[in-house]
């Protein structure tokens, strides 16, 4: 995992989040640029998981129960927008924006507290 | 298949301010059930009346999206009150006899660990099925 990338992708999901957010405030729906952006928020999230899979099973040491729980919060950070997407594409009024908001403000925890696991269990 | 809200001329709950509901439940339902399963796997001795009823949460918080998505109104209220007591049963439980508690389950100190969400997600749940019904 490199912790950089991870803070800025949790810096540009919350960025992203306030922006569905006034997009909701402002009764506007999900648009294009919305939809764009939230692709290039998951490539980065699931290169991001890759990376740190490949450096689980290159570097190892951590303990099995570490590694269980940091790949369920890695999986669970590369399928948080994608669901989001999904139950916002259906929902053309402003609630489709307030579903993508919840989303990036899921994604910016997830991947919060994926880097505190990660540090804690470093070895 | 026929929709069940057009033939009864009552608001969707899977639409509009249920769709917020129901990815908010997805999102539980996802993170209990994740954190259940690692704990019944990998640390169940430590505490293990936490750990079932972290689980059991998670099967509350399973059936309540399933239901929302489904528009399957009188399991989702079944599944929302469930949760309402749950939140504050096992929340007064916490407070009241700490000691018993080995570890803390979603709905410990009325939902502490998710920034009360647990608390505040059945009673909106509520509050949407019951105005849905109503509309």
């Amino acid at each position: 995992m490199i912790i950089p990338v991870a803070w800025v992708l949790g810096v540009a999901a919350c960025a992203w989040s306030l922006w569905c957010a006034v997009s909701a405030a402002v009764d506007q729906a999900p648009t294009y640029w919305h939809r764009l952006t939230l692709l290039g928020l998951e490539v980065v999230a699931v290169l991001q998981a890759l990376v740190a899979v490949v450096v689980l099973i290159v570097v190892g040491g951590r303990g099995a129960g570490a590694v269980a729980e940091i790949v369920g919060y890695l999986v669970a950070v590369v399928i948080t927008l994608p669901i989001g997407a999904a139950l916002a594409y259906g929902e053309r009024t402003r609630y489709g924006s307030v579903v993508l908001a919840i989303a990036g403000v899921t994604l910016a925890v997830l991947v919060l507290r994926t880097t505190q696991v990660w540090e804690a269990t470093r070895v | 298949m026929s929709d069940p809200a057009a033939t009864t001329g009552r608001r969707r709950i899977n639409s509009g301010p249920g769709v917020v509901l129901l990815v908010v439940y997805v999102i539980f339902a996802i993170s209990a059930g994740a954190r259940a399963v690692f704990q019944l796997a990998v640390q169940f001795h430590v505490a293990p009346l936490a750990y079932l009823l972290s689980a059991f949460s998670a099967a509350v918080y399973i059936v309540a999206a399933v239901a929302i998505g489904r528009e399957r109104r009188r399991l989702a209220l079944t599944a929302v009150w469930i949760e309402l007591v749950g939140v504050v049963v096992i929340g007064l439980f916490t407070v009241v006899a700490p000691q018993e508690f080995a570890d803390a389950t979603v709905w410990s100190d009325f939902g502490i660990g998710y920034g009360f969400v647990p608390l505040i997600l059945p009673i909106l749940g509520l509050v949407w099925l019951f105005r849905a019904r109503e509309s």
